[in-house]
């Protein structure tokens, strides 16, 4: 398998760094060779940035692809959004000459040129590809007895004629890569949903957008279950923080743990939860961390 | 010159012409001219007077060819090559030139509509001089038409033709009726399907001049237009469809309910065996009174010879997992309307009764318009027309069946266009159907055993959530299976939707791009069975007219190679038609595949491929006359566009009188040559229309306009390509106009400065 750069966004860095922890862990115990992107900066935010003004997304994107091209690598993304942001923009400076033409003007003046020689990769569509469920089946050193509600959110699988990850509906491999870990993948009303982050949803509508989120954990908790675990650190805050903010503005308590695939992968390759960072969200939930035998500080 | 003797006829056309044309004036000029030997003027030509005196100088021996100026050749050309015919000239030496659709009417300077007039007949007569005498291609044809597609469609085509031609109709399923013997009632009459039906398919199968195929498709078609060599494929159905008396005897005695009558009024009326639940016991063919059971039955090839062809193979509906938010196949009260439809008509497996998976009345049903119709995104572009109108209908006849039921009907748009339906939709609303103004988002299947939608009521502006015991979804018509098959077979051109493609939209809308071959139904589009109806008479009376002359004539104006051919073959790579074909390192013509498109003519490195009364020397000597009047644009256009130009004039739009139309087969048989000559005698412009809505040959035109660009720009003059619906003689004069303009603007400055 050849190196990969690794493109941490800017969620993981500022506010979740466990789960770049996490995701050191399991790269290295999964021996793939990864290294942080030198000079990365934001993707840009594609529901903010793309929204505005589609040249300054493509400059800012088509940049950070460039420090990863230069130096002759693949991007690994943690993030649903750097993932739709980067991928996106790969694709179009890739298909569309005049974009790529016009956007490495921009990108000259700081000595950049983006050639479009590498593709954008995602650790779940990574994981799933590269090694597949049964291969990380393999390396489980600690099944785990969890109910998990997952949240595939949105750029991840969509658009769906760019990702051709399969079906948009009812796609499998994410629950697969979760069921490869021993835990249950519970099915759940309005699974595919959005979480209410996104696409400047939460900054401009806060509640609104814990509308969205209130709606998706009650349907989670209806269903049973243990915790919830994401692709992407801000659907990660969304429900993590947004659950404490639920608390303080609609006065409904959950009480849900939330981790991102990178944490519950890493549970399962036998870290402890203190290791992986699961105890520095804002949700801690007592019977959870008991059930995985760890503690809190 | 041709040593020939040319009459020159000019028409006044009753002031039509000659108030804007001075055209004694012309005659005098022409009068003058090598090989001309009378010019004359009359003011109507196409009276018998005019034609008689055209007729009396041939008789007399004084001419041997005509150039005549008048209206447009669409209008008389038939006419007046047909007395020249009869006169004993070859008719190919007869033509028409245009001074008044495209002249007269549509210049107000009568200076230079006169000037105009000058040139294009001293064209004329220049082009006249070197034509030659051609005859027409003649071919015998086979009085026997292939119909296939046994749907309402191919039935009543094969019934409006069976009493002149012979007819094979051919169906793929083990009976005829296609879609609409699923259906019960029809909009908006509420007319019952079968009873419609089902007479003409008893006539269809009684009929003694139809042969009928079923479990039969096309295997391959080879041969040409007027005489098709068809193979069949007929898959085997066990049962002798002609012995069966369909008295039943074998299916009572079948212990594993294998043989069966597709439906009760099935046409055939036999019965068939499912090969998949038959463990070949033997008892059927035991009990069979007339030994019509027949096990050792085999696909068997039959070989047709047929005429002409008929394409009516009609639709299928889209697979609605396609809208995966729809969850169609994941709970069974989630139908399609077919489905729906089904249930109520004689292909019934429910007694004829509406009910849900459990066998009982649905009380609360909606119905899903737009499943992957009006899709930009995932399925199709088009709206499928029939939709809304059989919604409204299946809405109301749940309402028949459960007069307390709640339906609601989910769409766009309410489509309700033509005779009679927008009063149906008016009953439809007046008897209690609900009509909600949204695309269904998503149809959930709730654990309860319910159906939950999701909406936006957008005329309420709320999202709506609500739940249904029955689901039924409108699935879009896609172009069957068989339809894009066929057209591959035939080499039939489809459009990017799949249907196949008419031979004009409006005008010729049931024939098809190739000669001999028709086509009728929602093979053509989506449509309801009044139209498909419509279609399939008409498909008829043209099949009847094609085969009824016993013999097609093909034009003559086709490729001829010379001798300085030296068999490289490019001319046979290049021909988008496969008309040509290599024979002993020499290029052979099929006429009838030929189209005189002339690409053959201007890919030929030798210059050895000419397109017989199109060759280059005839094309050049027709400009050199035209511009023999001065400057002026040469515009080459095609037949298509031709029309347009016409178009203009019937309704005399004004347009520039620099310009000069040179009608061509297409313009693909320009080439450099041609074209830097016409430069070279004093176009100051030149440019090429083209009309056709061939893509084989649109497809090349922008690489042949710019190599013409790149050869002829030392003459540093304009030069210009368009393509233009026929229909769009305005945007057409716009062109010229705004050509013509350039084109003075450019000479004017040339002129400035040669005076300089």
């Amino acid at each position: 398998m050849s190196k990969l750069s690794l493109f941490l966004g800017c969620i993981v860095p500022n506010r979740y760094p466990g789960i770049e922890k996490a995701t050191q862990l399991c790269l290295d115990k999964l021996d793939i060779d990864c290294f942080d992107l030198p000079g990365a900066s934001c993707c840009p935010a594609p529901g903010v940035f793309r929204s505005f003004d589609k040249p300054t997304w493509l400059a800012l994107a088509g940049r950070n692809i460039v420090l990863s091209e230069e130096l002759g690598c693949d991007v690994l993304t943690i993030c649903n959004g750097c993932y739709g942001s980067l991928t996106d923009a790969n694709h179009e400076l890739k298909e569309d000459a005049a974009l790529k033409k016009s956007t490495n003007v921009h990108l000259g003046k700081i000595g950049k040129k983006y050639e479009g020689t590498v593709d954008v990769r995602h650790i779940v569509e990574f994981l799933y590809d590269e090694f597949g469920p049964e291969k990380i089946k393999e390396m489980v050193v600690k099944p785990l007895d969890l109910k998990v509600a997952l949240h595939y959110g949105c750029h991840l699988v969509k658009p769906s004629k760019e990702r051709q990850l399969g079906s948009v509906e009812q796609p499998t491999f994410f629950d697969e890569l979760i069921e490869a870990t021993g835990a249950e993948s519970i099915d759940y009303p309005d699974k595919m949903a959005c979480c209410g982050a996104g696409g400047g949803v939460r900054s401009a509508l806060l509640e609104k957008s814990l509308e969205m989120t209130n709606h998706k954990l009650s349907r989670i908790r209806d269903a049973g279950a243990d915790c919830i675990v994401n692709a992407c650190p801000f659907c990660h805050l969304q429900f993590d923080s947004g659950q404490a903010e639920i608390r303080e503005k609609f006065a409904l308590e959950y009480n849900i743990p939330v981790l991102h695939y990178s944490q519950l992968l890493g549970l399962a390759l036998g870290f402890p939860p203190e290791e992986l960072g699961i105890d520095l969200n804002i949700i801690t939930n007592e019977e959870f961390f008991e059930k995985l035998g760890g503690r809190i500080e | 010159m041709s040593g020939g003797k040319t009459g020159v006829y000019l028409c006044r056309c009753g002031g039509n012409i000659s108030d804007a044309v001075d055209v004694e004036a012309i005659a005098e000029k022409v009068s003058g001219m090598d090989g001309v030997a009378i010019a004359n003027v009359q003011d109507y030509l196409c009276s018998s007077a005019g034609q008689g005196k055209i007729k009396s100088d041939i008789d007399a021996g004084m001419i041997d060819r005509v150039v005549i100026g008048s209206c447009s050749p669409k209008l008389h050309l038939e006419t007046f090559r047909a007395m020249a015919k009869m006169a004993g000239i070859n008719p190919m030496l007869l033509e028409i030139t245009n001074i008044r659709e495209q002249c007269s009417w549509v210049h107000e300077d009568q200076q230079e509509a006169t000037r105009k007039a000058k040139g294009l007949i001293t064209g004329a007569v220049f082009r006249m001089n070197s034509l030659e005498s051609l005859e027409p291609i003649i071919k015998d044809l086979e009085d026997r038409v292939l119909v296939v597609g046994g749907g309402i469609s191919g039935i009543t085509a094969a019934l409006e033709m069976a009493n002149e031609h012979e007819v094979i109709l051919v169906e793929n399923k083990a009976y005829i009726g296609g879609h609409m013997i699923g259906l019960s009632k029809t909009f908006p009459t509420f007319d019952c399907s079968q009873c419609t039906l089902t007479p003409k398919m008893v006539e269809v199968f009684n009929h003694p001049n139809i042969t009928l195929y079923t479990q039969t498709e096309v295997a391959s078609v080879d041969g040409n237009v007027g005489d098709f060599k068809v193979t069949l494929r007929r898959m085997p159905r066990y049962v002798d469809v002609d012995a069966c008396t369909s008295c039943g005897r074998c299916a009572q005695e079948c212990p594993k309910d294998a043989i069966a009558l597709p439906f009760v009024q099935a046409i055939p009326q036999a019965y068939i065996i499912d090969m998949e639940k038959c463990v070949e016991c033997g008892l059927c063919e035991k009990m069979c009174a007339v030994g019509a059971v027949k096990l050792d039955d085999r696909e068997e090839g039959i070989e047709v010879n047929v005429g002409a062809i008929t394409i009516a193979t009609g639709f299928e509906p889209i697979d609605p997992s396609i809208i995966e938010e729809y969850n169609y196949g994941r709970h069974l009260d989630i139908i399609t309307a077919i489905e729906f439809e089904e249930m109520l008509s004689a292909m019934s497996r429910t007694g004829m009764r509406l009910q849900k998976s459990d066998g009982t009345m649905p009380q609360k049903v909606a119905f899903v318009l737009c499943v992957g119709s009006r899709d930009f995104n995932r399925a199709n572009k088009y709206c499928s027309k029939v939709c809304c109108l059989y919604s409204q209908k299946q809405a109301q006849l749940v309402l028949k069946m459960n007069k307390d039921a709640d339906v609601t009907v989910f769409y766009i748009d309410m489509r309700a266009a033509g005779r009679r339906m927008e009063e149906f939709y008016h009953h439809a609303q007046e008897t209690g159907v609900n009509f909600i103004r949204g695309r269904v988002a998503e149809v959930n299947p709730l654990d309860s055993g319910g159906l939950q939608l999701r909406y936006e009521d957008t005329l309420l502006g709320e999202i709506g959530s609500d739940e249904f015991d029955m689901v039924v979804l409108c699935p879009s018509l896609n172009p069957s299976g068989g339809t894009q098959q066929l057209a591959d077979q035939l080499g039939v051109p489809v459009g990017s939707d799949g249907f196949i493609e008419e031979k004009h939209v409006k005008i010729d809308p049931v024939n098809t791009l190739n000669q001999g071959v028709f086509a009728a139904g929602c093979a053509l589009g989506p449509k309801d069975i009044h139209d498909s109806v419509t279609e399939a008479m008409s498909a008829a009376h043209k099949v009847s007219g094609f085969l009824g002359k016993g013999m097609i004539s093909i034009s003559p104006e086709k490729p001829v190679i010379k001798d300085a051919c030296d068999g490289c073959g490019i001319c046979v790579e290049e021909c988008p038609y496969g008309a040509l074909s290599m024979d002993n390192k020499k290029p052979v013509l099929e006429a009838l595949s030929c189209n005189a498109c002339g690409i053959c003519a201007a890919v030929c490195p030798q210059e050895a491929v000419e397109i017989a009364n199109y060759t280059r020397k005839q094309l050049k000597a027709q400009v050199e006359g035209i511009l023999d009047a001065g400057m002026g644009v040469i515009v080459y256009i095609d037949p298509a566009a031709y029309a347009a130009a016409d178009i203009a004039g019937v309704n005399r739009t004004l347009y520039s009188p620099l310009i000069r139309f040179v009608q061509v087969p297409s313009i693909h048989v320009l080439d450099a040559d041609i074209v830097n000559h016409a430069y070279e005698h004093g176009a100051g412009g030149v440019m090429l229309i083209e009309g056709t809505t061939d893509e084989a040959l649109t497809s090349r035109s922008k690489d042949l306009y710019s190599r013409l660009k790149k050869a002829t720009k030392e003459h540093k003059k304009p030069i210009r390509y368009s393509h233009i619906e026929t229909a769009q003689y305005e945007k057409l004069m716009n062109l010229l106009n705004v050509f013509a303009e350039q084109v003075s603007a450019k000479a004017a400055k040339k002129s400035g400065k040669k005076e300089a």
